[in-house]
């Protein structure tokens, strides 16, 4: 190491002091394997962005990182989980009237049906009623929300059923929360047609369902026995198979815009397009989608360039880490947060900052001396001040003692100073 | 010094086989980095662990960084460094992975060399954290003004600024009090 690699003159004692430190011990072969296989043991676990799935497992992760997302994180969330909550039992409390006027006195039944879940002997009064609200519904997007309503209840009745071991009852469930799902495609293009913005809205929600069906499912599966097994898998393959799941995917891409914030008219376009396009949809057919997320994620490319190299990652995945990488940013900030971190333990070395705010307190108390020259200004009126100039001789007045006492037990030297200013100026 | 063209890639786009080969490229240097400033090999292995668990995490949540790899692995090791010595009071650690000499020196010298690099430490640990970077990647990586300028996220000019500031700083810590010693 010399100046010129360096590039500024440097004192030739230096650099010799500090090339003690130069040559570093020889890295011990064992430590550092045991560095090298840790390393790989990691990158075994780590599952990279570019890492290639297969189509189950691309739905999977693509659908858990939308559910992660901020746009419907009411698992994450718990406002938002108790939020949904209330919106249940506001439906509960429709259902108990509803139940009044239709079955009179049977209501204790329809309530204690509410709970029931596939195989119980109330588990008909609950479809039933379900059956009645829907009847009592005109409006197609009210229809649309009833019918995902009812489709998150089958979604919770499959966890039930899964947490209790009832597995046969599994897949009848998930036909109804599939026809539930249908019915409400069904009300949202006929929704499209009069009010596309509510229709887009209720699709959203109609992914989120569907994303949390498939993240149960996924769990479930775990869990089934293998004969029941291929069942749930044809089930979820022929989810994509259904022409509304199309378009739940499709908007599983707009879902993601929204978070990003760039959701216009455009996507909503784009949207329609391609629901045009998806017409031999299966799994496979996930793909599609994301090819149309690519495209939407190119507007994203025109907002910020940071988002293009997240949005290399490509597949529906992509789209859906889309979301992610969004968090990500923050979460990049967070490292250098982190960082920064560093930086505020810097700060308490710098530490006078504070002091400065501890001058703040000082100016409080400032004016606590304020208002003690404000007793001051009325002393003088008691015993007329050239009169009586030595302090001594006098009995000193009471009034002017205390208001002395007072300054002095005023916090900080700062006020005595400003308090005897103050009376030089009277 | 090259820096390799994987490390300028686009971390996003790498497979597991090209991060073993980052790791295989930048784990030696960053060895050397940071048993300089800690002066305990077990705690440099550490600080490389915890340096490629940091680049994993980070790929991983598919968040990438700005600029190249080689100048976020320093970053990292060099924070990890700092919140260990802020986490502990630094000792000098005498056990023998660490006492370096030949087989036949002086059991005084050996320690006595450690002890000459313990107070450069000390002295690289005295300058700010921006100075301390410059002159661990300048002086003992021999890196050029534009690569630590883009791994502190500085210009060119800050940072020989900040290399000139500190170098008067570890002049000033260094040697007048190697000078007094030898008086003494």
């Amino acid at each position: 190491m010399t100046e010129d690699d360096l590039q500024e003159p440097v004192d030739a004692r230096l650099v010799e002091a500090l090339n003690v430190l130069r040559d570093t011990p020889e890295r011990s072969p064992d430590l550092a394997e045991q560095t090298r296989t840790n390393f790989l043991a990691q990158l075994e676990s780590v599952r990279l962005p570019r890492r290639r799935f297969t189509p189950w497992e691309r739905l999977k992760e693509g659908l858990t990182a939308l559910l992660r997302s901020p746009f419907n994180s009411d698992k994450e969330n718990p406002t938002m989980a108790s939020a949904k909550t209330r919106l249940t039992l506001a439906i509960a409390a429709v259902m108990v009237v509803v139940t009044i006027v239709v079955f009179g006195g049977s209501a204790v039944t329809v309530l204690a049906a509410q709970s029931a879940i596939p195989g119980d002997a109330l588990y008909p009064v609950k479809r039933t009623m379900e059956r009645t609200r829907l009847s009592m519904t005109r409006d197609a997007a009210a229809r649309a929300e009833v019918e995902l309503d009812f489709a998150e209840r089958r979604r919770e009745e499959i966890e039930t059923l899964n947490a209790e071991g009832r597995f046969q009852n599994i897949e009848a469930a998930a036909d109804a929360f599939e026809a539930h799902i249908r019915n409400a495609l069904a009300e949202v293009d006929a929704l499209a047609e009069t009010d596309p913005g509510l229709a887009s809205e209720i699709m959203a929600r109609i992914t989120q369902t569907l994303a949390g069906y498939l993240d149960v499912l996924s769990v479930v599966l775990d869990n089934v026995p293998e004969p029941l097994q291929a069942d749930l898998q044809r089930t979820i393959g022929t989810l994509g198979a259904l022409d509304g799941n199309q378009n739940a995917n499709d908007n599983a891409g707009l879902g993601a815009n929204d978070n990003v914030g760039t959701n216009d008219n455009v996507d909503a376009n784009d949207n329609l397009d391609v629901n045009d396009n998806v017409d031999l949809n299966d799994n496979v057919d996930m793909n599609d989608n994301v090819d149309m997320n690519d495209n939407v994620d190119t507007n994203d490319n025109v907002d910020t360039n940071d988002n293009v190299d997240m949005n290399d990652n490509v597949d529906l995945n992509d789209n859906v880490d889309m979301n992610d990488n969004v968090d990500m940013n923050d979460n990049v900030d967070m490292n250098d947060n982190v960082d920064t971190n560093d930086n505020v333990d810097m700060n308490d070395n710098v530490g006078i900052n504070d002091n400065v705010d501890m001058n703040d307190n000082v100016d409080a108390n400032e004016n606590s001396s304020v208002n003690t020259n404000d007793n001051e200004n009325t002393a003088p009126y008691v015993p007329p001040p050239p009169t009586n100039p030595p302090p001594p001789t006098n009995p000193p007045p009471p009034s002017d003692t205390n208001i002395n006492d007072n300054d002095n037990n005023s916090p900080g030297g700062s006020d005595n100073t400003n308090f005897n200013s103050n009376d030089n100026d009277d | 010094m090259k820096t390799d063209a994987l490390a300028q890639a686009d971390p996003s786009r790498w497979t597991g086989q090209d991060l073993v080969e980052v790791y295989e490229q930048q784990s030696p240097g960053l060895y050397r980095y940071a048993v300089r400033l800690l002066g305990d090999v077990h705690l440099a292995e550490d600080c490389v662990s915890a340096t490629f668990t940091r680049l994993l995490d980070v790929l991983q949540r598919g968040g990438g960084h700005r600029g190249n790899v080689r100048a976020y692995l320093y970053t990292v090791a060099h924070n990890w460094i700092m919140d260990f010595y802020r986490r502990r009071v630094p000792e000098v650690t005498l056990e023998a992975g660490n006492l370096r000499g030949a087989p036949g020196d002086d059991p005084a010298t050996v320690v006595s060399r450690e002890r000459e690099r313990q107070q450069v430490r000390e002295a690289l640990l005295s300058l700010t954290e921006d100075q301390r970077q410059v002159i661990m990647l300048r002086f003992y990586e021999a890196w050029s003004h534009e690569e630590t300028a883009e791994a502190l996220g500085k210009s060119v000019e800050a940072t020989r600024a900040l290399q000139h500031r500190a170098l008067e700083r570890l002049r000033s810590k260094l040697l007048p009090v190697r000078g007094s010693g030898e008086t003494q």
